[in-house]
């Protein structure tokens, strides 16, 4: 008995022991996942209305509500010259339908807690509403009357012009959409849909005919698709948009399609906000359009820089520099054109910084795969957003209707997930290195005015004003100036030191110590450039592990890269030739090239040289000492034309002649800059200007 | 239910019921309109953290949220942000959780996570897939009293958060609004600075003042846990034991009370905004603390004034007078005191005194005339609505729930605040008029833009 006892003691004692172990968990370790659960795409049913208009319906039974989106392909695409022709006549469609006026809409729709709202975008209208279940026939009332039968009242529109006019000027005093409106324009291009944008000018302009003319044209159930979700079914909420349809009939409008987009030149675009303290900055690069195979590799490549928390801006730019408090980054997702985007607000002090950050991590990724673990991280991120957004009806609802407008077949939808697990680490890097090197990016910052000269070395800079059009570069407004142009290179060569500069000046000797900075990295290096009369010059840059030489015998120049030689024809030729030129030959200038004086801009004059081989720069002089000061060229790469600003700093008298000890030359590459020592009239043997066999 | 008391009342209600019915004929949805409740479990531990359960299997998702009682409110005027900047911290590391990996952690389990800070509350959130349940309570268990508050994570989070207020106050248009106005509409209390702080305090705060700001805040008793989702609730029970029972009992935390002192005169300030491109009126009004018998005629007539285009402020500002492009109004509602923010927007030609003056003539007629049937049953049905349409993700409904027992120690006004905003009549809202707005004290702000002359 005794022993029974202690027995079941012995027993009790080590089950409930045995129960504690089971139970505890070491709190200071993160825990494995319990048991997962399976996610399952949300049900829909498709079904047609009678005037062929595709329509899906989500059932949603857990309140009484109900909501619809119809999507009308359109939109601002079609604004053409207007632009926001479509925007107005969106906003026109409720204000003034069938019997009812604005006011009449409003107070019917507000009375009973009802939204209803038509908005333009580039490539579609969406109608949307929502509402109780139990105000359906309301709505639906008004909805037909806004779609088939709006009044477009030429008052209403009187009073829609100065509060979206309003509206255009709040945009303007933020920077950052002012940032992100130039990124569209210089990406797009700014005639292109998704690159245009209103203004105060295009509105005012607009009229009621205008609107009318729009809607008739456009508003038409051809493409259109409607969604549904809610505390309805199919067999009941049918009958009523056919009934509420019944007199909108197909119009024969052809399928919607998109001009090619019209990218502007590489380089950086800035917009002066002068009471700023912080720039707002976006790296951009364009992508593809949304059905390309690219896309959805691109759309993880984009997480992994800006995705919230775990992109690597976030952990750089906000966690190990406190540079910023909302980095970002993204891919469009528009259906015949998208961009990368990428950037931040950050204080003034760190705007290049940041930039360096960014194209640094940029270049990262486009030359190394990410690591197996932060890509998993990244996929996770991505899977998890989309499977977590299945509670969400009406967001499952927009999927499927964008998918369908998009041309993707909607199993697509189901088996994401699936095609995001199976990208690897070095799909991600091809397609960075593809669409989103930073070689490749067009900068835009917009901030204190401060900032701009710190953004040079990031390559040419556009300036455009917060209307987005350009006020600096060959398309500045310019004041007019009064000299010839052969005026105006006498009195640059009377800066160097006038006529006995050509004449008395036979060889110019240069040692330079040369700084490349490569994507961060300071590489330094000399510079040697002998010139002598007439057109001779042996030039060379050596960084160590990259060499670089240039031979110039009279009408011959070559050049040698990495133990390549080529010789230089045409338009390489006269690059060459108006380098010797600016610098030494001042005279023959006019001979060699075709000058053209743009005019003048703060206390500089612009002047254009060309010639017919498509040589093209230009330089900056001095207003008040006609130095020169800056060159803008082009040189053309494997990746296309690149934009190259060459300056000439700290002037100062050697002998009788001026020369400039500092020259600084940008691409959206690298930099170069070189401290210049000079040796005036050395004898220099004619052997050195021919490469040796 | 809503209970009518006057002769009047039942006759309304009478009239009410027999058009409802003859809308029934017509609309075969009118019986498909009830709110379904949401049932919910309620639970605590012995050291005080109050806890609860909602099950809802839309999708296999799981949102917790943890409601801190401290704001801004609970700071000292010489030493303000503390409680925004533990938003950010406590996202820095804690014993057991190594620097910045608590958003790697949600993020590699696939959810999403974020905070915010009032002047009342701070509240952290995560939504899961409900088979990371564990995730989230472990790390809210973690930071909840094994925070790491050291040099590293509080230099980082000064950086990022002095960021902020830069990117909040200075860079944006009308971006002093909220701090001027909270010191002028409540000045003399705790709620006189706004949430996110002055720079120089947060520069000179130390280690040790955020240590002892922690240590009073951040523990079980002055919690509230609330878990929704695609859970089993008894397993749940053992989770939130296992992680959150191995803290024991403390005292309460040391909160602010206080009154907030009548305003006695007007006050009006013009501000010279670079960063504008359009002028802004800003009015500040004292209104009816948070679930005041007040506060519900206040929210109602807000709806009145200010929701959709059949608003009153829209019609005779925006649409009829054309003096502005937006005019809007919202309440502020805290614990101990209120706010009612008037604003309107418009174009440089036009005058902002005329905009006050319009206001003033709106506030007038209603504190004089009341409102009309109409729009009370409007700003019913737009409550009604938007009650129920905020009623249907996880992370909408557990932070609901925290709120609702934050402040009424109440989780089931989820299923029975409406009524409330239901019963209100239109004297009611003719009394809140009269006795909030009908003021000469009030707070103006002017929002100038460069050249701007009014």
């Amino acid at each position: 008995m005794r022993k029974l006892i202690l027995l079941t003691i012995v027993l009790t004692l080590s089950v409930k022991f045995m129960a504690i172990t089971e139970e505890k968990i070491d709190i200071t370790k993160k825990p494995e996942p319990l048991a997962e659960k399976e996610f399952v795409f949300p049900k829909y049913t498709e079904s047609n209305l009678k005037n062929g208009i595709k329509v899906f319906l989500i059932e949603d039974n857990e309140q009484p509500t109900f909501s619809f989106r119809i999507l009308i392909p359109g939109g601002s695409a079609f604004d053409a010259d207007k632009p926001g022709l479509a925007e107005l006549t969106a906003e026109m469609l409720t204000k003034g339908a069938g019997k009812l006026t604005a006011l009449q809409i409003a107070q019917k729709l507000d009375g009973v807690g009802a939204n209803l709202s038509v908005t333009a975008y580039p490539e579609y209208f969406v109608i949307s509403g929502n509402s109780l279940v139990k105000h359906i026939p309301l709505l639906l009332d008004i909805l037909a009357d806004v779609l088939l039968r709006p009044t477009f009242p030429e008052e209403e529109l009187d009073k829609l012009k100065p509060r979206v006019i309003a509206a255009i000027r709040n945009e303007k005093s933020r920077g950052s959409s002012i940032a992100n409106a130039l990124t569209k324009k210089v990406i797009y291009g700014g005639q292109h849909p998704y690159g245009a944008r209103k203004t105060e000018e295009s509105i005012s302009k607009i009229t009621i005919d205008d609107i009318k003319t729009f809607y008739q044209k456009y508003f038409k159930p051809d493409w259109a698709s409607l969604v549904i979700t809610g505390d309805v079914n199919l067999k009941e909420i049918i009958p009523l948009f056919d009934k509420a349809f019944a007199n909108w009939k197909k119009a024969n409008i052809p399928p919607l399609t998109f001009p090619p987009t019209n990218p502007s030149p590489l380089g950086v675009y800035f917009v002066e906000r002068p009471a700023s303290v912080q720039s707002s900055i976006v790296v951009s690069t364009p992508t593809v359009e949304i059905k390309h195979p690219d896309y959805e590799t691109l759309d993880l490549a984009a997480s992994i820089i800006g995705s919230g928390f775990a992109g690597r801006l976030f952990r750089t730019l906000r966690e190990t520099y406190s540079y910023t408090y909302t980095p970002f980054g993204y891919q469009t997702s528009s259906k015949f054109a998208n961009r990368f985007a990428c950037g931040a607000e950050v204080r003034n002090a760190v705007t290049d910084s940041a930039i360096d950050v960014i194209k640094e991590q940029l270049n990262l990724l486009a030359t190394e795969p990410p690591s197996e673990e932060e890509l998993n991280r990244i996929k996770k991120v991505e899977i998890g957003h989309y499977l977590m957004s299945f509670e969400n009806s009406d967001f499952i609802s927009s999927l499927i209707q964008n998918a369908y407008f998009n041309g993707i077949p909607l199993a697509d939808l189901k088996s994401y997930p699936k095609r995001v697990q199976n990208m690897t680490p070095y799909d991600i890097q091809k397609a960075a290195k593809k669409y989103m090197h930073p070689n490749n990016s067009y900068i835009i910052v917009v901030g204190n005015p401060e900032v701009k000269s710190k953004l040079e070395k990031f390559g040419k800079i556009f300036e455009y004003d917060a209307d987005l059009n350009p006020i600096s570069g060959e398309k500045a407004r310019m004041e007019k100036v009064s000299l010839e142009p052969q005026e105006l290179i006498e009195r640059y060569l009377d800066a160097r030191g006038g006529k006995a500069f050509v004449e008395n000046l036979q060889t110019i000797s240069i040692e330079g110590k040369a700084t490349l900075n490569f994507q961060g990295q300071v590489v330094n290096g000399t510079m040697l450039q002998k010139t002598k009369s007439p057109t001779k010059q042996y030039q060379k840059f050596d960084f160590g592990m990259f060499e670089n030489e240039l031979w110039v015998n009279q009408n011959e120049a070559w050049s040698r890269v990495q133990g390549q030689t080529e010789k230089l024809e045409r338009k390489e030729f006269d690059k060459v030739l108006f380098d010797i030129a600016i610098n030494k030959e001042i005279d023959k200038l006019g001979k060699y090239f075709q000058i053209n004086l743009l005019g003048k801009q703060g206390n500089q004059i612009l002047v254009k040289f060309t010639t017919q081989n498509g040589f093209d720069a230009t330089a900056y002089f001095n207003t008040s000492n006609y130095l020169l000061e800056k060159i803008e060229s082009t040189e053309d790469t494997p990746q296309g034309p690149i934009p190259i600003t060459t300056t000439m700093e700290k002037w100062e008298k050697v002998g009788n002649y001026y020369f400039p000890m500092v020259v600084k030359n940008t691409n959206p590459m690298f930099n170069i800059e070189v401290e210049n020592t000079y040796q005036l009239n050395l004898p220099l043997d004619d052997s050195i200007f021919v490469p040796s066999k | 239910m809503v209970c009518f008391k006057t002769n009047k009342k039942l006759f309304s209600m009478a009239f009410a019921t027999s058009l409802l019915i003859a809308m029934t004929i017509v609309n075969p949805f009118e019986a498909r309109s009830k709110f379904n409740p949401i049932k919910f479990e309620r639970d605590s531990l012995s050291n005080g953290l109050q806890i609860i359960y909602c099950v809802d299997k839309t999708a296999p998702i799981v949102a917790t949220v943890v409601h801190y009682k401290v704001g801004s409110r609970d700071e000292l005027p010489s030493r303000t942000g503390y409680a925004h900047f533990f938003e950010h911290l406590m996202f820095e590391a804690t014993s057991d959780i190594p620097r910045a990996s608590i958003d790697k952690y949600v993020q590699e389990a696939g959810g999403t996570l974020n905070a915010h800070t009032s002047y009342d509350e701070t509240v952290y959130y995560f939504k899961l897939p409900a088979n990371y349940l564990n995730l989230a309570l472990w790390i809210e268990s973690q930071r909840m009293r094994k925070l790491k508050v050291d040099s590293v994570g509080v230099n980082t989070q000064k950086g990022v958060v002095i960021e902020e207020l830069r990117m909040r106050y200075d860079n944006q248009p009308y971006g002093t609004m909220l701090m001027k106005m909270s010191e002028r509409l409540f000045g003399g209390s705790s709620y006189g600075w706004a949430t996110i702080g002055y720079i120089e305090h947060l520069e000179k705060a130390t280690i040790d003042d955020f240590k002892g700001f922690y240590d009073n805040f951040y523990k079980p008793n002055n919690a509230i846990l609330v878990i929704v989702g695609d859970i089993d609730v008894k397993a749940t029970r053992k989770l939130v034991r296992q992680y959150f029972d191995i803290y024991p009992p403390t005292e309460q935390s040391k909160r602010n009370v206080f009154s907030v002192p009548d305003l006695t005169k007007p006050i009006e300030e013009v501000v010279n905004d670079a960063k504008a491109q359009l002028p802004g009126i800003f009015m500040g009004f004292r209104g009816p603390k948070l679930g005041s018998p007040d506060y519900y005629a206040m929210s109602l007539l807000s709806d009145i004034l200010a929701s959709g285009e059949s608003s009153r402020l829209y019609r005779r500002i925006v649409d009829e007078e054309q003096a502005a492009v937006t005019a809007n109004m919202f309440p502020l509602a805290l614990e101990y005191g209120g706010g009612l923010i008037f604003y309107a927007i418009s174009n440089p030609d036009k005058s902002l005194k005329k905009i006050r003056e319009l206001i003033l003539e709106e506030i007038e007629k209603i504190a004089n005339d009341g409102i009309t049937d109409e729009e009370l049953q409007k700003a019913k049905n737009i409550t009604e609505t938007q009650f129920i349409m905020d009623k249907k993700n996880v992370l909408d409904k557990a932070e609901t729930i925290a709120k609702y027992f934050a402040y009424f120690g109440n989780p089931n006004l989820i299923n029975t605040e409406l009524e409330k905003y239901l019963s209100v009549k239109k004297e009611d809202i003719k009394n809140v008029a009269q006795k909030y707005l009908k003021t000469q004290n009030y707070v103006t702000l002017f929002y100038h833009p460069n050249g701007y002359k009014d």
